[in-house]
């Protein structure tokens, strides 16, 4: 019986202590209920968020020199609520003024735009880092947004080819347009930090997470060649007081090209065409000798005139009376009747259709694709649009419109073994091949490329430092659909050395001012110059070089001789060495000056 | 010494249920710290665990009983002996340091207790009341000497719990209150290390002490409250991923499940416990000996005052101290004797079956 209530009790004491645990869980129950209501602490963790803005790649040179780069600058905001937040009325004002003053703002218009309801009104646009320092450390209303901006310096130089990016960060023109998907940056970056929470504890950093920039770009250009050939295309333009003049230097094999440059202010090389005249030759002829229409001990009577079809009344003329030549001499001479007479055979034989096909493979009335906005096709009209006489027209360089581009595209295929390389301005990029005429035809289109140098019409593109080959071209400039008299496009192309060609090189002086406008007067001597200059060795100051124990010297210029020689001096270590390329040093990594000890590896870049 | 018996359904499912959410939230409370080889641990300890909860019910009862006085001052000698090869950690002395990981012998000396109290406890007389106050003083003592108050008070009130639903006489347990409620400020005043006074007042006001002792204590609260009604998502806890939330895988670790499955993971946590609770009192109530139903409730009171303490601390009721949430928190020792104690639970329920 005893044991029986002592039972009851223990059971009913059991219970109550059944109903307080689950009460207290009740209560816990209750107790997240109230917390997750709060609104305080929602998302209380991991709030504060600042953006870091990606950057554009930026574009080098072959050697490395920066031809765009993108640099921090700053747009100032007043943060007008915080600005309420942080003074009375009677402060407000005075802050206000304050404001208006140090950014040169009419006070009554920054009243009237707080007024209107604007939050955030621009202060300052595009600053320097500098600038944002300097503020008055009161101003704490002004918030302060970090961007990129485009800088090119050295846009006078290879300005029309890199193009521009406006300040909003949208390419319009130019590799940075064509190339904009690879240079632009991807994706923002962010902090994210704790800021806020019913109890304010420290502000710490939880996740940083990079930006993704946009790719960096190394374009073929050598900024030196690009010097090089500005500085005598300038001249030129000014000596022959042209209306302005082309360049173009590429490399032979790789279709890279070296050097561009115009004297427009618009890139005229690829978005614009010229009727390219007698530099339609070596193309004509590459044509007719591989199709078997010509062939080397071939002879022509020029008498200074022909008709290219009997009944139909036009007559392409020479300068003078060439009398009997063989091909080469004809050709040397830039002979249009000899020239005329090879384009019948070729009409004869394999038609304008056939024609056109074949001018179509050397790259004419096609896009050559280089990266660059704004490239267009020229012009090269279907074969059945051709008057009677165009198949003679083109062969002498008119009634076509060639980019200047294509020009260089198509007569490098010529001095590339008969293989179309596509021109590219991105180093190292395997463009497009394909065989366009024999090796057999190149190779004696060259030699009569050549003859022209020795004893044609190009004689004063000859060089004693380098051989050159190449074609000149006189074009007479169509003004309102008539041949003028006095306008021309003198010009040379060419390529060197003869022997083991390495650049193709195109020069055009537009409209020459003087009495002289032929190609081979006045295209040919810049094209010398350029060719010399480029094929010369860079000066080598006999520089002795002061080694400081501590500081990696400056070894341009030197052997890679002396360069390791100075190294072991040094005591840096072979295994930390690197050497590109061959010959004498142009660059090297890193810069000198450079504390030893900061050095983990030295890359040292040879000429070539 | 061994008997048949069948599995009890109920107990072992609810069990494996706890077990496996506990398991689940401490791979996501592991990972964003580069310690998943815990979470591999955890699991062997609950495997451990499990067996032994299983295979506690193929022994008879009173052949378990018999060992608690051994085991009770096997778990007295293992307390002592952690003064002389005791493993120290951040300046408590409370594990020792074995080949598989450390041991801590308070744990053991928990359910060691409840044993040897249901044996003393079944006479109703004053020695057996002086008996069982010797009985916690003993182990609480040298736990609070490790430091380790917050254990040392689970001792206690263990025993209280017990005293109470054997029925002893009243005098007993008002003398107890009273001489309690003298010696709790004393003790507050003059037995507590600062560090134990601050974390207590800092719990008290949370926001004077944010930046030092209650840090804890608010970031556990905000995890708690930015959970929302459906979490942040499965290891997707900014506060658990960033390394907010101290100890997230020990005394923190229900901040986490609220962090990322919010009021939806809390309320499934709170209805399991109290599934189980109810599942104890149903236990206690078939119960025949009162042995039987004194280590019942012995047991409801330490899985019940670990998990009110520990869940509580996590929602800034109580103060901070480091008891282990049962079936979350990772720990070999506090896992293996949770399992022990339940096992006894199952030994009990399933000891009054008919073949």
């Amino acid at each position: 019986m005893q044991n029986e209530t002592r039972f009851k009790e223990i059971r009913a004491r059991s219970r109550f202590l059944y109903f307080i645990f689950t009460f207290i869980f009740i209560v816990f129950g209750l107790r997240v209920i109230i917390l997750i209501s709060n609104p305080e602490f929602e998302g209380s963790i991991s709030v504060g968020r600042v953006l870091i803005y990606p950057k554009r790649g930026n574009i080098y040179d072959r050697n490395g020199n920066i031809l765009a780069s993108s640099e921090p600058v700053y747009d100032l905001y007043l943060d007008v609520d915080f600005l309420k937040e942080l003074s009375s009325d009677v402060d407000f004002e005075k802050r206000l003024k304050n404001i208006a003053n140090y950014f040169n703002i009419e006070y009554e218009n920054l009243r009237k735009l707080i007024d209107s309801g604007e939050k955030f009104i621009r202060l300052a646009y595009g600053v320097t880092e500098d600038f944002v320092n300097s503020l008055p450390d009161d101003f704490r209303e002004i918030s302060v947004n970090k961007r990129y901006r485009r800088v090119y310096p050295v846009s006078e130089l290879v300005g029309q080819i890199v193009g521009k990016v406006l300040e909003d960060g949208s390419a319009v023109s130019g590799v940075e347009k064509y190339m904009d998907n690879i240079l632009k940056p991807r994706e923002n970056g962010y902090i994210e930090y704790d800021r806020r929470g019913p109890y304010r504890t420290y502000g710490k950093i939880i996740k940083k997470k990079d930006p993704r920039n946009g790719d960096e770009l190394y374009l073929s250009l050598d900024l030196n060649i690009q010097k090089l050939i500005k500085q005598k295309i300038d001249e030129a333009v000014k000596r022959e007081k042209a209306k302005g003049g082309i360049c173009i230097v590429m490399d032979t094999e790789t279709g890279e090209i070296r050097g561009l440059y115009t004297t427009y202010d618009w890139n005229k090389s690829i978005m614009g065409y010229f009727e390219p005249g007698s530099l339609m030759k070596p193309v004509v002829y590459s044509i007719a000798i591989q199709q078997k229409l010509a062939f080397e001990d071939d002879e022509f009577e020029c008498d200074g005139k022909i008709k290219p079809v009997e009944d139909v009344s036009v007559v392409i003329t020479d300068i003078e009376k060439h009398g009997l030549q063989d091909l080469k001499t004809a050709f040397s001479n830039s002979c249009n009747v000899a020239t005329v007479k090879i384009a019948q055979r070729i009409s004869e034989v394999i038609g304008n259709i056939g024609y056109h096909k074949l001018l179509k493979e050397f790259g004419f009335g096609d896009k050559t694709g280089i990266e660059y906005y704004g490239e267009i096709p020229g012009l090269l009209r279907e074969p059945s649009k051709w008057s009677r006489i165009d198949f003679a027209e083109i062969s002498i360089g008119q009634g076509i419109g060639v980019t200047p581009l294509q020009m260089i595209q198509a007569v490098n295929t010529i001095v590339n073994d008969g293989i179309l390389v596509r021109p590219t301005f991105i180093k190292g990029k395997k463009t497009e091949k394909k065989r366009v005429i024999s090796s057999e035809t190149a190779k004696f289109v060259r030699e009569l490329m050549r003859a022209v140098v020795e004893r044609g019409t190009g004689k004063l593109a000859n060089s004693d430092k380098v051989k050159i080959a190449g074609k000149t071209g006189t074009a007479q400039k169509a003004v309102n659909g008539v041949y003028s008299k006095e306008k021309y496009y003198s010009s040379f192309i060419g390529f060197f050395p003869y022997e083991n060609p390495k650049y193709t090189m195109l020069v055009i002086i537009d409209e020459p001012g003087l009495e002289r406008y032929y190609g081979g007067e006045v295209a040919a001597p810049v094209f010398k110059n350029i060719a010399e200059a480029i094929i010369s060795p860079p000066k080598v100051e006999n520089k002795s070089f002061e080694i400081y124990k501590w500081k990696l010297p400056d070894f341009t210029g030197l052997t890679l001789r002396d360069v390791l020689d100075a190294l072991k001096l040094l005591k840096i270590d072979e295994s930390k060495i690197e050497i590109k390329g061959n010959g004498r040093v142009v660059k090297q990594e890193p810069a000198p000056g450079t504390r030893i000890e900061d050095i983990d590896k030295v890359v040292i870049y040879l000429s070539d | 010494m061994l008997r048949k018996a069948k599995i009890d359904w109920e107990l072992t499912i609810l069990i494996a249920i706890l077990t496996l959410f506990g398991l689940f939230v401490l791979r996501s409370a592991v990972y964003s710290e580069n310690i998943e080889i815990l979470f591999k641990k955890q699991i062997i300890w609950d495997i451990i665990g499990f067996s032994l909860f299983i295979g506690m019910i193929f022994f008879k009862f009173n052949f378990l009983l018999s060992f608690f006085p051994y085991l009770y001052f096997l778990s007295i000698l293992m307390l002592i002996g952690l003064f002389f090869f005791g493993e120290e950690i951040s300046g408590a002395v409370r594990w020792y340091n074995l080949p598989v990981g450390s041991f801590q012998p308070s744990e053991f000396a928990k359910i060691a207790m409840i044993g040897f109290l249901a044996m003393i406890l079944k006479t109703k007389n004053f020695m057996s009341f002086i008996f069982s106050l010797l009985a916690v003083v003993l182990p609480a003592v040298l736990v609070i000497m490790e430091p380790d108050l917050g254990t040392s008070i689970v001792f206690f009130v263990i025993w209280f719990v017990m005293l109470w639903v054997a029925s002893m006489n009243r005098k007993y347990l008002i003398s107890v209150v009273i001489f309690l409620s003298i010696l709790i400020p004393l003790f507050f005043f003059f037995g507590l290390k600062d560090y134990q006074r601050a974390r207590i007042l800092s719990f008290l006001n949370p926001n004077e002490y944010r930046y030092d002792e209650a840090y804890h204590l608010i970031q556990s609260i905000r995890t708690v409250g930015s959970g929302g009604v459906s979490g942040r998502g499965y290891m997707q806890g900014p506060s658990n991923l960033y390394g907010y939330l101290p100890a997230d895988h020990t005394d923190f670790i229900f901040a986490v499940l609220a962090e990322e499955f919010g009021f939806i993971g809390t309320i499934s946590l709170i209805v399991l416990y109290l599934l189980l609770f109810f599942k104890i009192y149903r236990i206690f109530k078939r119960a025949s000996f009162e042995e039987q139903k004194l280590i019942t409730v012995g047991v409801f009171a330490m899985i019940a005052m670990h998990s009110i303490q520990n869940i509580g601390m996590n929602l800034g009721l109580l103060p901070i101290t480091g008891l282990p949430l049962p079936f979350f928190t990772y720990g070999g020792s506090s896992t293996i004797f949770f399992f022990m104690s339940l096992g006894l639970l199952h030994n009990i329920a399933t000891s009054n079956q008919r073949f």
